[in-house]
């Protein structure tokens, strides 16, 4: 009885577990780098959907081919029917587990229903790695794609877009945005932001950052006011930053910040202060020809100088995110609604309202850790 | 009872952590949050702390009456028929609960990593998998446990690793804004993360040293929830109770997030995947091998394993028959709330206060 028992099990695992419904070879699927959204304004569907992938025979020692990396584009009514669409005309189907960057287009943008469209798909699906970096083109998704194989940067494996994605450690001109990131913040404060992207004759950059208000673009902020924004968040690292000192310039090279927010509370008032402290090294000032003094009167007054620098920076990203965009972009809504959830549920409701009006003082403290070789 | 018939305290601690932690892992984080927010960690301990005096009622109710098993003191104490009317209702709650387990599996299974395999086939060969430890006696599937164990530490541990850069503690705040009203319900949902410790009635009899055996299954309950407040915690803090809130499997989800630089180690999601199919196997296995060993006492036979194979069909279609995932939780999970909640917390409980007063009569006498 036992050995008929035993030998049916094997008979019955042996017919299901051989073979396998889901083998594909490796270089069977097409790797897409990033996906760009448009809209389609001729007739067809409501989208216009660009996939970048890499050419796997131009990439190694013996690369048969030279073009590294193809562009398709497909009009679609979403972007997995654009992919289904688009492996109907390729060799082989997409795999979108390295997927790495979503490109926006500028009418997208606009469109609340078609941002939600388009991220929803992103984050419902199984296989898509949810740090997919988001962005946003000047004008549209696919020049910025077309525009790639030009970039003077060129990174075969990981793709370029992410890889220049992937740079803002090294700077503040813009901060990268993953797709959890994005739709995280939306959750809690309905404000998000995502780095802007434009493709120019023969180059791609990437700066500044996009402002989403309940997944809408209301507007835009440059390299400088994106910095401001770092620095309020804290989670800026290292910067260049220029400031004018006895009719020179002054660059003071940032390795490190910290930023402290606090909430006060004044008789039903509440104001919002930020508390930001940068240290550095002196990058470049300029040779005296006397013998240079050696006191610390002047390094706070350099430090003065930055700290006054970064404060107007600083002063004029608040208004234009306060009274122009009405967006609270800095995350305050977060650290109230973290730090102070009473305070929090009183204004919940109306902190579209209030956060325009809203008194923040912030406080910059810069420090010369280091001067360099010279004194 | 054999003499080679002895399990060990540790696998006792073992085969608790591996019978308990099972789906429930992968979605306890996102219904508990969806309930309690932030403080979704107060359900989570509560609902563990609520099983500890059915677990304490278990053990006492083999030092009551030692060297007899589970069915003859149910016997003794509740006389046939009650307690063939309650080893029904458990067979329905392990029945069901065991398509449940096999249809979430194919589900999951299917979405991440197995996309044109029939779900059909998934389940079967799952079932089939499991039906072959089941067929052997309770120490074999405790050795099975006792290594499937650490799986599930080091699947935690190594969850917690790859998951830290990530990590942001701020998340989890504000904490304790806790509405009371809404407690008893999350400890309902989180009740069935708990639930698989009814193995102690089927393995503490064949305990080497049964004094200890209380303590180390208060320690296995006591890893349970320890497990689950991580999980809950890792979750948590790298989304937030908003964003937690879409998440339909957070567990996964977080091991997706992964992304370290230099692109080592990303998409995770398969190998978690793997050692998880382990770990639903580990909790899979101990019911099955339950519902067997009463189906055969009910019939009166010696052999469970008989009645093994049996089953499978009657699994199989049961896994199949909710339309969608939606209706799995909802249809299947409520059978299993309920007949769950009579037959692992409410049964032995009576056992014990029965038998511990129809004892005490017995020593007056």
């Amino acid at each position: 009885m036992r050995k008929w028992v035993l030998l049916l099990y094997i008979f019955i695992l042996a017919i299901i577990s051989t073979g396998c419904w889901d083998m594909v070879e490796i270089n069977q699927w097409l790797f897409p780098y990033s996906i760009g959204v448009d809209i389609n304004h001729k007739e067809g569907d409501k989208y216009l959907i660009t996939i970048s992938y890499p050419n796997i025979n131009a990439i190694g020692k013996n690369a048969t081919q030279k073009e590294r990396v193809h562009v398709v584009s497909t009009i679609a009514s979403s972007v997995f029917e654009g992919s289904k669409e688009l492996s109907n005309r390729l060799p082989y189907p997409f795999y979108f587990k390295h997927l790495r960057v979503l490109v926006l287009g500028k009418e997208v943008a606009k469109d609340e229903k078609a941002v939600r469209e388009v991220l929803d798909g992103l984050i419902r699906d199984f296989i898509i790695n949810k740090k997919v970096r988001l962005v946003l083109a000047e004008d549209k998704a696919q020049d910025i794609l077309l525009g790639v194989p030009k970039a003077s940067r060129q990174e075969v494996i990981e793709g370029t877009l992410f890889s220049m994605l992937r740079e803002d450690r090294t700077t503040t001109r813009y901060t990268s945005q993953t797709l959890t990131e994005f739709v995280r913040k939306m959750d809690i404060t309905g404000v998000s932001l995502m780095p802007r992207i434009v493709s120019r004759e023969d180059d791609i950059k990437v700066f500044g950052g996009a402002i989403f208000k309940n997944y809408a673009l209301v507007g835009y902020i440059g390299e400088l006011e994106n910095r401001a924004l770092a620095l309020m968040r804290g989670i800026a690292n290292r910067a260049q930053i220029d400031s004018v000192y006895n009719g020179t310039t002054l660059t003071y090279s940032m390795t490190g910040c910290i930023s402290k927010n606090k909430l006060i509370k004044e008789d039903g008032n509440i104001k919002f202060k930020i508390d930001i402290e940068t240290e550095g090294t002196l990058q470049e000032y300029i040779i005296q020809d006397k013998k240079p003094t050696d006191g610390t009167v002047e390094l706070i007054e350099m430090e003065k100088a930055i700290e006054d620098t970064l404060k107007s920076n600083i002063d004029e990203t608040l208004e234009l995110l306060q009274k122009k965009y009405k967006a609270d972009a800095i995350g305050i809504g977060e650290y109230i609604m973290k730090f102070h959830p009473k305070v929090w549920k009183e204004i919940q409701k109306d902190w579209d309202d209030i956060f325009p009006e809203l008194d923040i003082e912030v406080v910059v403290d810069a420090k010369i850790r280091r001067r360099g070789l010279t004194k | 009872m054999q003499e080679n018939k002895k399990i060990s305290n540790k696998q006792i601690r073992a085969l608790m952590v591996s019978t308990i932690i099972g789906i429930g892992i992968l979605t306890l984080p996102n219904v508990i949050v969806l309930e309690l927010g932030n403080d979704g960690w107060i359900g989570i301990i509560l609902g563990g702390l609520l099983m500890l005096p059915s677990i304490i009622a278990i053990n006492k109710i083999f030092q009551l009456y030692p060297d007899r098993d589970f069915f003859e003191i149910g016997k003794i104490v509740l006389g046939k028929w009650i307690l063939n009317i309650f080893l029904i209702l458990s067979l329905v709650y392990l029945i069901a609960s065991m398509s449940l387990i096999s249809r979430n599996l194919g589900e999951i299974t299917k979405a991440f990593l197995l996309e044109t395999t029939p779900i059909e086939v998934i389940i079967i060969s799952f079932i089939l998998t499991t039906s072959y430890i089941a067929r052997s006696e309770i120490e074999i599937i405790s050795r099975a446990a006792y290594h499937i164990y650490p799986i599930i530490l080091g699947f935690i541990i190594f969850l917690i690793i790859v998951t830290l850069p990530d990590i942001d503690l701020s998340n989890a705040l504000p904490a304790f804004q806790l509405d009371i009203g809404k407690l008893p319900k999350a400890i309902m949902i989180s009740f069935f993360s708990y639930l698989g410790f009814e193995i102690l009635l089927f393995s503490i009899p064949y305990v080497e040293d049964k004094r200890k055996t209380l303590k180390s299954s208060l320690v296995g309950i006591g890893l349970v929830i320890f497990i689950n407040v991580l999980i809950f915690f890792i979750t948590l803090s790298q989304y937030g109770s908003h964003y937690l809130g879409r998440q339909i499997f957070p567990t996964l989800s977080v091991i997706k997030e992964v992304d370290l630089p230099g692109l080592f180690i990303e998409n995770l999601d398969g190998l978690a995947m793997a050692f998880w199919v382990l770990i639903v196997f580990a909790s899979m296995a101990p019911i099955y091998y339950i519902t067997g060993k009463i189906l055969s006492k009910i019939i009166s036979t010696k052999d469970h394993s008989l009645f093994i194979l049996p089953l499978l069909p009657i699994i199989y279609i049961l896994s199949l028959m909710p339309q969608n995932i939606i209706q799995v939780s909802s249809s299947l999970g409520n059978i299993i709330n309920y007949s769950g909640f009579v037959s692992v917390v409410i049964m032995p409980i009576i056992i014990y206060i029965v038998g511990y007063l129809k004892t005490r009569k017995e020593e007056k006498k």
